[in-house]
């Protein structure tokens, strides 16, 4: 790093101040009629450098719009919602697909269909489960950045050395079963070499995914009480919580929430895992340690499922650029910025035309049958979407933790979860 | 004041201090050991922080991290930012809220003591309900995106618990010195920054230790004003190491935090004597 003397610094910071002061946007003024966007999203490590590049291009291929691009590397929403709430609007705006719903519901996004219109905007290359996800009420607002869904990632060098038959990687297998994968964890859990043949992820969707495989919902369709203590739910809730307790093919909570994301998996600890597809990382953070691979998570009795969405780009209701935010926007979707985000992060794209190409299936590198990912698009139960979803998610979460550590049936949480949640609606 | 120990007792006093220091060490190990394991951590390769068993000594040991950090994002610019804000706002506490302490000890005007308990009410409003309007005071100055809502509030003594701390040390120093003074000529002024100033160096100190504190750490007002990369402050800058999604790089989150803490740890080594006194003075640890 270049070394900063401190009156460079305190020069520096005057002059930051004082012209972000004047002008707000400290060099707009420099290029006539540029024009620049504010872009509003966080982005961890790795988000952070795809954002650069794909930013990057952005920049080399037009003329006239510069985008300032604010990086939130936490509390997101915090700022946001102040942001927002003191009329300081960004003109793009970064959101995850569940927050589509509440912020259409404020009137704080721009809806596309126009510019849409206008422009004979092809969008059939876009995976249409997600496109559907930045759509309210049949009014598009927004188009998604990614097409993640969460699969099971397994270790096969456990698998054949367990001598375990691997999951099949066929959506419409069906002696891919909770009984089946319940053999196989038991099969491969090895606790004297410190191998588990699961983890109980405590995210949402780690368990929406056996809660609607087994027939269960969030809400009731009219969106007016909470069904989680439904048998269904229940059932699964206790399944995956015996997993932990009754069958101890997968660690206790403490020790796996200590390490989070897929660290155990990564490290040869578990054999099985739910992840979302962090293909890029996986690949350099296992190399050759053991061989892996994904698989479909084991039907319930409703079927295979998964759970996902992504994130995708909006414009703010309140953006004084629409028409340039638009072209920014086509730009997010474009096959090559979509590529090169696909290429740094390494999950599933959004476009088909991606999807298809080398960038995402990298042949000859693991997983082996990585069209379970575009396939399950067919298969994606997304977040519920309601307006109080993301308060009624946190209540789940808390509630839920006393299931993981243990104790308590899922009968009984899921009964605590209903009752607070309905209060809310 | 201890007294001399007497002869016959000295056995039964060396195994009580014994017992006392085998206690102390015993806690000490505990209270040391996060930090030791951050720094053992901060000091190994990607491969040895999942390994198990855990090795607290790292072999090879891997300081390039250290470099990693102020290299991979700005981070030795995000510290120099946070001391910028720390040390123009920690002066400005101190000063204003001393001479609004000054004010509600050593002068009689009236609706003091009412206007005392509004203050002290403003200390029970979470930050959170005054977040909002405070963002849109500062973007209708056009601060938004500069160190002011961050370093100017401080120099108008927005901080009330410091100046009802100050005010309480200041009420302990007899009034006859005020008096003397005006009887010399000193104004207002003059006393507060002839006589109590120098007389309250322990309870200065203590406000200053605790701000500086504070603020080094502060997270959510520079969260919301700060949006340049460059211009973040180390407290944010840390989160940029989280990766919940991918997988953190504990190595280097855990040396950024080793730098994190560093100046913290010089002053406190400094200064231990004004902290503590600041758990005495105040009742609150810092």
């Amino acid at each position: 790093m270049k070394k900063l003397s401190r009156r460079d610094f305190l020069r520096a910071s005057a002059i930051g101040s004082l012209s972000a002061a004047l002008t707000h946007t400290p060099w707009a003024g420099l290029a006539q009629d540029a024009v620049t966007l504010r872009l509003m999203a966080w982005g961890n490590p790795t988000e952070f450098e795809a954002r650069q590049a794909t930013l990057q291009l952005f920049h080399d291929s037009t003329e006239g719009i510069n985008i300032d691009f604010i990086h939130t590397p936490s509390d997101y929403m915090t700022k946001l919602l102040t942001q927002i709430a003191g009329g300081d609007y960004p003109d793009v705006i970064f959101l995850g697909n569940g927050d589509i719903e509440p912020f259409v519901a404020r009137g704080q996004l721009l809806p596309l269909d126009d510019f849409i219109a206008g422009d004979n905007f092809d969008t059939s290359d876009i995976s249409q489960q997600n496109l559907k996800l930045y759509n309210v009420d049949g009014i598009q607002y927004g188009f998604p950045v990614d097409a993640p869904n969460q699969q099971l990632f397994y270790n096969k060098t456990l698998f054949d050395e367990a001598g375990v038959d691997t999951p099949s990687p066929d959506w419409e297998d069906d002696s891919w079963n909770w009984e089946a994968f319940l053999d196989t964890a038991k099969a491969v859990t090895d606790k004297d070499n410190g191998i588990w043949g699961w983890q109980v992820k405590t995210g949402f969707r780690a368990w929406w995914i056996w809660v609607t495989a087994n027939g269960g919902e969030f809400f009731n369709e009219a969106g007016t009480e909470c069904v989680l203590n439904s048998p269904e739910a229940v059932e699964a809730l206790q399944f995956l919580a015996d997993l932990i307790h009754v069958h101890e093919v997968a660690p206790p909570l403490d020790v796996a929430s200590e390490l989070g994301s897929a660290e155990l998996f990564q490290s040869g600890v578990t054999a099985m895992e739910t992840w979302w597809p962090a293909i890029g990382r996986m690949r350099t953070n296992i190399a050759d340690k053991f061989e892996w691979n994904v698989a479909p998570h084991p039907g319930g009795k409703a079927g295979k499922t998964t759970a996902g969405g992504g994130t995708g780009h909006t414009i703010s209701a309140f953006t004084e650029h629409p028409e340039e935010s638009w072209e920014f926007l086509k730009f997010l979707i474009s096959t090559q910025c979509v590529s090169v985000w696909t290429d740094i992060m390494g999950i599933v794209p959004p476009l088909t035309s991606v999807a298809e190409s080398d960038v995402f299936l990298k042949p000859g590198e693991p997983p082996a049958d990585i069209l379970v990912f575009t396939k399950g698009n067919d298969y994606l139960r997304p977040d519920p979407r309601h307006a109080q979803f993301t308060q009624a998610r946190s209540i789940a979460q808390s509630q839920l933790e006393r299931l993981w550590i243990g104790g308590v049936s899922a009968q009984e949480v899921a009964d605590d979860i209903v009752a607070e949640v309905n209060r809310l609606l | 004041m201890t007294t001399l120990p007497m002869p016959n007792r000295r056995r039964t006093d060396a195994v009580q201090k014994l017992i006392i220091y085998a206690v102390l060490v015993a806690g000490a190990v505990i209270v040391l050991f996060p930090f030791l394991w951050t720094f053992s951590t901060s000091l190994k390769t990607p491969e040895q922080v999942y390994q198990i068993p855990p090795q607290l000594i790292p072999d090879p040991i891997a300081p390039e991290n250290y470099s990693r950090v102020v290299t991979d994002r700005p981070f030795g610019r995000w510290m120099l930012n946070s001391l910028f804000v720390v040390v123009v706002s920690t002066v400005g506490t101190l000063l204003s809220c001393s001479l609004a302490a000054f004010a509600f000890s050593r002068l009689r005007w009236p609706g003091r003591d009412k206007l005392f308990l509004v203050l002290l009410a403003t200390m029970m409003l979470p930050t959170q309900v005054t977040l909002i309007p405070t963002f849109i005071l500062f973007k209708e100055l056009g601060w938004v995106n500069t160190y002011f809502p961050l370093a100017l509030p401080a120099w108008f003594a927005r901080n009330a618990f410091y100046v009802f701390l100050l005010r309480q040390f200041f009420m302990t120093i007899p009034l006859d010195l005020d008096d003397a003074a005006r009887m010399d000529g000193a104004n207002n002024f003059q006393v507060y920054w002839r006589i109590i100033l120098p007389m309250s160096k322990p309870a200065l100190g203590v406000a200053a230790l605790m701000f500086a504190q504070f603020k080094w750490r502060e997270f959510l007002a520079p969260l919301i004003y700060l949006n340049r990369r460059e211009s973040l402050l180390a407290s944010i800058g840390l989160r940029t190491f989280m990766d919940e999604t991918h997988g953190t790089d504990w190595e280097l989150m855990m040396a950024a935090n080793i730098m994190f803490m560093v100046p913290v740890v010089v002053v406190f080594f400094f200064t231990q004597r004004y902290m503590i006194q600041g758990v005495v003075i105040s009742g609150v640890k810092g």
